[in-house]
């Protein structure tokens, strides 16, 4: 048995060696908000917290990391962020979401008020098939408090 | 109902949002099903090859698994329009990456263990790697058996050779008419195929009851069209047949139609009916289920030397790789939209869908008009600089209106857009100002370009959906459908529709999301920008249903006729005096008298649509009419290139786009911008890379790129609103739309910024650079 | 396709992981040590490799951190990619590990996994190689400690059962002038068609480039009197043979190269002529 701190709860699950932590969350704890979309680290969907650094889950093996403070979106309830997401229509079908949220909760963690350069360092890493990303752009910027431009067009 | 809209045009906030953002909703592969298999896929190594032996002994030898199989196992021929395909390949594998054979297993990673172990000898043939080499007299043959496969009457194969389709498109006198014209210009254009690149992977989770009930669960955008394509290939009756869709990880077309049900079904039946997973993985969504077509093209158009357009020859090869699933019906398409948006009286077209040997494509946001439209407005360039006419200008001269002929014939009614508008709102977003490129110093240039756009839905004529809604308690609505979620917001749109209808808040409407084929209404598919106009319309008739019975109910205990009653903010109420009335909680489950005594019972309301006037097009000609509703725009943008090494970046896109009418402004924006996203990223890196034996090299998403934050432009997003009168309170689709324009116009500006003439796809920057180096070696 | 299991060390000192290479070694075992396991992850999914037992060195001590003394700024290899795109101790190392991968897959990513891995970029090393810095590198055998430029040979020489533990660079490197830039096909995270670092080091500009050619390359021109044809016929003098693949041409790749050549030179204040 392997015990393994997720979102607060302490939980004793039988991991195989070649488990990745993204098939640990989603098919031995039940965790299905963790998305796999590549399973080869390229798209972000499966990124989790490690001790609150967004890693991507399905490239990392689950024993490596089973002494260490895991967050998955089932830990965070109503945050900021995750309101900024639904008012600014940061997503559309919603798979890769979790995944942003989690990866943008670090960086206004460490850097409240985000420069640009630093929002696009840290969002490069998941990729978004449907938004184009100007409701993500506008989603982080609004759960750090930067002042939104405006959206330029008709019926904004 | 009040006259001016309460609940249209406004950005109400998303439905499935909470639960979207706290990984709340549940996708196909997120129902866990108690003694569930799981299947694993061999794919072909090579393109185009006979299949010698697959031996699977081994595997079949190794603990855990319960089932192999290979194409000799399932010998029915699956296809949407043309049954050219059978679920694993048999005796020949037409494309790299098709699927083999295939195991069933306790777990994924036995399953995936077996198919490693599966040992298969093939014996490569000659290549067909485009569309062009495809039609040579002496290609390989790819599907020798052609004549044999069923096919709807639409489509047109041409046995013995590789055409899949042929759509002909002949209107007035094209030979008088270039003798007459001024001026001509010839172009040709390709690009190679992609893919659409959802976020969830295909999957399908299959089983059989004791019953024989087939219960497939699947990533889909299609419930009702795998279930009719399950039912006529497999000879079961549809009714013990159920296809269940939750939310769905994007589509783009790629989950339309008929996907991995079929194997999945094969596999479940394989193994007693135990409920068998059958999901991609990213390699194989990307390479084995099929993509986006690629394309050859070539346009001649003829013009007066004032620049009206008086004739257009026409040649699409759309590339639909080793089958035809959707290709020949976007080959049609492309046909009866051959022109773009622009008069043309007289118009010689072909537009072929042709097998070659790259992995096969079905739908892809746009259904053949990217491609069209990149080759018309490629042309158009190309005639705008011969003809020394500002390009914007030239698009005005010939926009297509009201009272204009499609190549189809049909006349453009009322209901068309307004396509000056749009050229004219997308030129001023991106203050164009020519088409000259502006030097910034060094090496660096900024262009700009204008495109426009049209498309109509390829649906069948019959095309439908239907609507049922139910109320509660409280009086709040229940709306049943048949559409899928797979990100657009359907039901946060529809909700505004009910709620606009019905005089009551979208919060007090619920649409029930997961779609089943045994429980929900009949809809021919979540696909061409259908949903908010065909279930729109059909909520608004199910609300209309629903209110004639609430008045009818009403009627009696208000003892007054059921047409002095009006129906609006939550109550029924005399019309000419609001303040008598009864609250719909009193009236739409049934009206209970003070005694006892009850009427009415609950209120149903049903409401369906079906598509009006449309016609199949003549296969000689091309005369008919296959588009229901049009929708128009433009789109402008703004490129910046290093000559020196071909770096780029899009500054800003504009689209203005006329939908009709806005039913929710948030949400068709964010339509509009995710198109436009992903079309710079069908312009500039989405394209298979492919090596001499036809085996994609980049099927990998570390390889094939998609756009990325920070790559995105600034947006700009106009929309008009001239009313489509036969839609959902005037609304018109408007969800593919936005990519369409992309293309042609990335095209030009970075042609007009790097100094030379870019006609293939995708635009790299080693593209950009070796274009810059030819233009300014020429001017040498 | 989910990892075959594997047998799993985290020994948590040198000694140990040694030991643990040694047991699963005499076993016949296909041993790695493991950094962040990114590669190892994805190769093992791609079949690439099938790897019998893993050992993961992020427990050591002497492979993490980051640390000053004796005149160089000592680097542990199972340092991410973040904390030394980060920490800004070496400018050069700081901006060439922040343009590897992205964000999030950096924070996975370790120095010694991006040096040692099977991908051929290994774009870690180049600030390395520039400036003269050292692998400290154990094994069976012990200890030892090499120069970058003499143990990395296209990819690092390492013994059987060796692995690195650090790596040090001068500490004039975190001054001294630098240049660095990289082009690919499709945006910036992707694998790059160059990378190309230069840096002045006392009388010399030394160049190192990665993706160009089959493997990472280093070497250097007297400051004086450089120019770009120079640095471009030194290039030349290599006998290297510029890569095609599925993200561009050798003929491309070469441009860019030699456009790389010249503005580093004028970064660097050297290619006035």
């Amino acid at each position: 048995m392997t015990r393994l701190h997720v979102n607060g709860e302490e939980r004793e699950v039988v991991v195989r060696t070649g488990d990745t932590l993204a098939r640990t969350l989603r098919d031995t704890l039940g965790l299905i908000g963790t998305k796999i979309g590549c399973e080869n680290g390229d798209c972000g969907a499966c990124t989790v917290l490690v001790e609150g650094i967004p890693i991507k889950s399905c490239i990392v093996l689950t024993l490596d990391i089973a002494d260490r403070l895991i967050t998955t979106i089932e830990g965070l309830t109503d945050t900021p962020l995750q309101r900024a997401f639904v008012e600014e229509y940061g997503f559309q079908c919603g798979f890769c979401t979790a995944g942003q949220i989690l990866n943008a909760t670090e960086l206004l963690g460490r850097s409240p008020k985000p420069t640009d350069d630093e929002i696009r360092e840290q969002m490069e890493s998941n990729l978004c098939r449907c938004t184009g990303y100007e409701g993500i752009e506008r989603a982080v910027k609004r759960a750090a408090g930067i002042e939104l431009p405006l959206q330029k067009g008709s019926h904004t | 109902m009040s006259d001016v809209p309460r609940h249209l045009g406004v950005s109400y906030r998303r439905k499935d949002g909470p639960d979207k953002v706290h990984g709340r909703v549940r996708y196909t592969d997120d129902h866990r099903i108690p003694g569930l298999l799981h299947a694993a896929v061999k794919t072909s190594p090579v393109a185009h090859a006979m299949i010698v032996s697959i031996d699977t002994d081994d595997a079949r030898a190794i603990p855990g698994v319960r089932g192999v199989f290979v194409g000799e196992d399932f010998p029915d021929h699956v296809g949407l329009y043309l049954g050219d395909k059978t679920a694993l390949a048999r005796g020949r594998v037409r494309y790299f990456g098709e699927p083999i054979a295939a195991v069933v297993a306790d777990t994924e990673r036995i399953a995936e263990r077996a198919v490693r172990a599966i040992q298969v000898k093939l014996k490569e043939l000659p290549l067909v790697s485009s569309p062009r080499e495809a039609l040579r007299p002496d290609a390989p043959i790819i599907h020798p058996d052609m004549a044999e496969y069923a096919c709807i009457p639409a489509i047109l194969p041409e046995p013995g050779s590789n055409v899949g389709h042929r759509t002909r498109i002949r209107k007035g006198n094209v030979t008088d008419a270039f003798a007459k014209a001024d001026t001509v210009i010839e172009g040709e254009y390709e690009f190679p195929p992609g893919d659409h690149v959802a976020m969830e992977p295909r999957v399908a989770i299959a089983e059989v009851t004791a019953d024989d009930q087939i219960i497939i669960r699947t990533s889909t955008q299609s419930p009702y069209n795998v279930r009719a394509i399950m039912s006529a290939t497999f000879g079961v009756s549809p009714a013990k047949i159920t296809i269940i869709t939750p939310a769905v990880g994007g589509g783009f077309g790629g989950k339309a139609g008929i996907q991995l049900e079929p194997l999945a079904y094969l596999l479940s039946r394989g193994v007693g009916g135990r409920p068998v997973r059958l999901v991609n993985t990213r390699e194989q969504d990307l390479v084995s289920s099929p993509g986006a077509p690629g394309l050859q093209s070539r346009v001649k158009l003829g013009a007066k030397s004032d620049g009206t357009l008086l004739a257009a020859e026409i040649e699409f090869l759309f590339d639909s790789g080793g089958y035809a699933d959707y290709a020949v019906n976007v080959a049609r398409a492309a046909g009866y939209a051959c022109t773009g948006p622009y008069r043309m009286p007289n118009v010689r077209a072909d537009s072929l869908s042709v097998y070659t040997n790259h992995p096969f494509a079905t739908a892809y946001r746009g259904f053949g008009h990217i491609e069209m439209s990149f080759s018309i407005e490629r042309s158009m360039d190309l005639l705008a600089e011969k003809l020394g006419i500002d390009p914007v200008e030239l698009r005005l001269k010939n926009a297509i209106r009201p009272g204009d002929t499609t190549p189809s014939r049909n006349v453009l009614d009322p209901n068309t857009g307004n396509l000056p508008e749009c050229l004219r709102r997308a030129s001023k977003a991106i203050e164009w100002n020519g088409p000259e490129p502006v030097h910034l110093g060094g090496e660096r240039y900024r262009a700009k370009a204008v495109s426009a756009f049209w498309k109509a839905p390829a649906i069948p004529t019959f095309t439908d959906a239907s609507a049922v809604v139910t109320f509660n308690e409280d009086g709040s609505v229940n709306v049943v459908t048949g559409v899928v979620e797979i990100g657009q917001g359907i039901f946060t749109g529809l909700s505004q529709i009910v709620a606009e209808r019905l005089g009551i808040h979208p919060d007090d409407v619920h649409p029930v999301v997961e779609a089943s084929t045994d429980r929900s209404t009949h809809d021919w598919q979540t696909a061409a920008s259908r949903a908010i106009f065909m279930a729109g319309r059909a909520v608004i008739a199910a609300v209309d249903d629903a209110i004639d019975q609430i008045k009818r109910v009403a009627a009696q205990p208000m003892r007054c006729p059921s047409e002095d009653l009006t129906v609006d903010g939550g109550r029924v109420f005399l019309t000419d005096d609001p303040g008598e009335g009864l609250p719909l909680s009193k009236v739409v489950l049934g009206y209970v008298y003070e005694n006892g005594n009850a009427i009415g019972g609950p209120v149903i309301g049903r409401g369906s649509y079906i598509s009006r006037h449309l016609t199949d097009i003549d296969p000689e000609t091309g005369k008919g009419r296959p588009g229901l509703e049009w929708t128009l725009g433009a789109e402008g943008l703004e490129i910046e290139v290093d000559r020196s090494d071909g770096t780029y970046r899009v500054l800003r896109v504009a689209c203005a786009m006329d939908v009709g009418r806005v039913i929710n402004p948030q949400l068709a924006r964010g339509q509009v911008v995710g198109a436009i996203a992903m079309g710079i990223g069908y312009s500039t890196r989405e394209a298979f890379v492919f090596d001499s034996r036809g085996r994609v090299v980049n099927g990998k998403l570390r390889d094939f790129k998609i756009l990325r934050y920070g790559e995105h432009p600034e947006y700009h997003v106009d929309f008009v609103e001239t009313p489509q009168r036969d839609g959902p309170f005037n609304a018109r689709g408007l969800g593919e739309q936005g990519i369409i324009g992309i293309p042609g116009a990335l095209a030009a500006a970075a042609s007009r910024a790097a100094g030379g003439q870019i006609n293939s796809m995708p635009i790299t920057p080693e593209l950009l650079w070796r274009t810059a180096n030819a233009a300014a070696e020429a001017t040498e | 396709m989910i990892l075959e299991d594997v047998r799993y060390y985290q020994p948590e000192t040198i000694r140990e992981a040694v030991d643990a290479y040694r047991e699963a070694a005499a076993e016949g075992l296909s041993v790695h040590y493991m950094g962040g396991g990114t590669e190892i992850t994805t190769h093992a999914r791609d079949g690439k490799l099938a790897p019998g037992a893993l050992i993961d060195i992020k427990r050591i001590p002497e492979a993490n951190g980051i640390s000053r003394g004796s005149g160089v700024i000592r680097f542990g290899a199972a340092v991410t990619l973040t904390r030394i795109a980060d920490s800004g101790d070496v400018p050069l190392l700081s901006a060439t590990a922040r343009r590897i991968a992205d964000r999030t897959t950096r924070n996975s990513i370790t120095l010694g996994g991006n040096i040692a891995g099977m991908l051929p970029y290994r774009e870690a090393v180049l600030a390395f190689l520039i400036y003269g810095g050292t692998f400290e590198v154990t094994g069976p055998e012990g200890t030892r400690t090499a120069a970058a430029r003499e143990l990395f040979d296209r990819r690092v020489r390492l013994e059987d059962g060796e692995f690195i533990v650090a790596l040090s660079i001068p500490e004039s490197a975190s001054t001294a002038p630098w240049y660095y830039t990289r082009r690919e096909r499709d945006g910036r995270v992707d694998y790059p068609l160059v990378t190309f670092a230069a840096g002045l080091v006392r009388d010399a500009v030394a160049f190192a480039v990665a993706g160009a050619f089959l493997a990472p390359i280093a070497f250097s021109v007297p400051a004086a009197g450089v120019t770009r044809d120079v640095v471009v016929n030194e290039l030349k003098a290599l006998g290297l043979k510029y890569r095609t693949d599925m993200r561009g041409s050798a003929e491309y790749r070469r441009a860019l190269t030699e456009r790389a050549c010249r503005d580093a030179l004028d970064a660097l204040g050297k290619g006035a002529q």
